[in-house]
């Protein structure tokens, strides 16, 4: 185990002495590399603030419930409030439900007169015309999909006249945010391929260098994996300096458009808001870019070796 | 011991580089493998190292039919032979005792023991005054003897060598060969593939001469 570890820290010594040995190579590759990942890494993050803002609007999200055609024509106002608690007391019992606000006729004009400012008119009615009403809070856990299921249960109920619910907006929002984390995906993906093949590029080359000693090694008894070592190193440094670069630029950009769009949104009373980077997500983006590094020296290796065993055998 | 029973090795293109050669190579012996340039001396060397493998036939290893291993198992087979090249094959960029070391390396050796061996070997070549130099800053001879302290410092039981004193002037050819014949006594299977005729009267010696890719001389039959 001593030795292993010996031998894993000396050669990753030596490969960072080889990156060290070369700058210029480096640097390019480091900086092909970070843009190359910091671009689908900042549309992840403007995705997920969006998220977010739609999360909230979720979380907001009330149903207005008016009660109507399923109540006698001629029911006295107190009889017909009472009506209006037991469908009420219905909608509670829904699992979708989390909460149920009975709002009385009295208090739906008194708010009406407040907000329309047709104080004077109203006072000259006889009777009040409007209804009283229920404003129905969802589960906050639940998806555009499950609110629009709840506002169909609740028009199908009896004793409802109308259902208010806003929700054409929200699901058009929801489906332009999945297209976006859908695009960004497409390009997070093709961003890896090219870092793989960027990363493999640069190993083909070291490999081109170390030709001789690979054979030499090969030779004497080192076997695949050790003749693999110093390149996966070298891919996973690579993939790591790449991931640092990338962390550097889309920090600078989301801090620099942060301002002004957080500005922007805040005028449309917007709750859209640019998150800079978090600990996680910058650990994962290294992680990933490492791990990127790896594969792509695992398969070049791989191939590279496997075609020098074949030609000794006059393949 | 080292077996070829009726080996041809065909190159991509259609050369025959062995015909149907059938040799055996007793354990611990010193044998020379003569014949001109293409006769396929290397081409035998190869096929024990397993850099090439035979197109037919069957070369055995202590018994065991080397052309069927696969993967680290070749890497395991390399590791107990020794191999000297006429180009030394030193890596420019680690010292002498770094190059002699490389085969304990490669073993998994802890470094104190691959310094201490490697050290060794070199006082056994007479250069360990020079373990801290880099190859380039060697003469050919100085070069050729770090190639062999490297081909020896894991104890091998076979060790080859394919032209060592091809490059090198008579006096230093034979300093080069008196190694080869020291570490026959130790019980190592030594075979030397060369041209150099003044090496091969010796009658500590066994001798195998190929010609067009046949055996030509055998003295072991």
């Amino acid at each position: 185990m001593k030795v292993w570890l010996q031998r894993h820290l000396q050669v990753l010594g030596e490969t960072l002495m080889w990156l060290v040995r070369s700058p210029g190579s480096t640097l390019t590759t480091a900086l092909i590399l970070g843009v190359a990942i910091s671009l689908p890494l900042m549309l992840f993050k403007v995705s997920q603030s969006m998220m977010s803002v739609t999360g909230k609007l979720n979380e907001d999200s009330v149903i207005t419930v008016y009660v109507g055609p399923g109540k006698p024509e001629q029911v006295e106002p107190m009889k017909e409030d009472q009506l209006v608690i037991e469908i009420g007391q219905k909608i509670l019992q829904i699992p979708l439900v989390s909460d149920v606000e009975y709002v009385s006729r009295a208090q739906v004009l008194k708010d009406f007169q407040m907000e329309s400012e047709l104080g004077d008119l109203i006072d000259d009615l006889e009777e009040n015309p409007l209804p009283a009403m229920l404003i129905v809070f969802p589960e906050k856990s639940l998806i555009a999909a499950d609110l629009s299921q709840l506002v169909t249960v609740l028009a199908d109920m009896e004793g409802v006249d109308s259902v208010s619910y806003d929700q054409q907006w929200q699901e058009r929002l929801q489906a332009i945010i999945a297209a976006f984390m859908s695009g960004t995906l497409i390009m997070a993906s093709l961003m890896a391929i090219g870092v793989v093949l960027i990363i493999s590029n640069t190993v083909r080359l070291g490999i081109l260098n170390r030709s001789q000693e690979i054979q030499i090694i090969d030779q004497i008894g080192g076997t695949a994996t050790f003749i693999r070592r110093p390149f996966l190193y070298f891919g996973t440094l690579q993939g790591i300096s790449g991931g640092i670069v990338a962390l550097l630029i889309a920090m600078l950009a989301l801090f620099l458009l942060a301002r002004p769009v957080n500005h922007l949104a805040g005028l449309y009373s917007s709750e859209f808001r640019i998150n800079l980077l978090d600990l996680e997500v910058s650990g994962a983006v290294i992680v990933v870019s490492a791990l990127l590094g790896w594969l792509a020296a695992r398969f070049t290796l791989g191939g590279y070796i496997a075609k020098m065993r074949a030609s000794a055998r006059g393949k | 011991m080292i077996e070829f029973k009726q080996v041809v090795k065909r190159y991509p293109g259609g050369l025959d580089a062995l015909r149907h050669v059938s040799v055996f190579i007793p354990r611990g012996s010193i044998t020379f493998l003569t014949g001109h340039s293409g006769a396929g001396k290397s081409t035998v060397l190869k096929l024990i190292t397993l850099s090439e493998v035979a197109t037919r036939g069957q070369v055995l290893v202590n018994d065991e039919d080397i052309s069927l291993f696969r993967g680290d198992r070749i890497a395991l087979h390399r590791r107990t032979i020794g191999s000297v090249f006429q180009d030394h094959k030193l890596l420019p960029d680690k010292t002498v005792e770094e190059n002699v070391a490389l085969p304990l390396v490669v073993a998994g050796m802890g470094n104190r023991d691959c310094a201490r061996r490697a050290r060794a070997a070199l006082d056994k070549v007479g250069l360990l005054k020079l373990c801290r130099r880099f190859p380039q800053t060697l003469s050919a001879g100085e070069q050729q003897r770090v190639g062999i302290a490297r081909a020896v410092v894991g104890r091998p039981d076979i060790l080859l060598a394919d032209e060592p004193t091809g490059n090198l002037d008579p006096e230093l050819a034979d300093e080069i060969m008196k190694l080869f014949f020291l570490f026959n006594q130790h019980d190592v299977t030594v075979i030397i593939a060369t041209h150099d005729y003044r090496h091969l009267n010796n009658p500590a010696a066994g001798l195998l001469a190929l010609e067009n890719g046949q055996i030509s001389g055998d003295s072991y039959s």
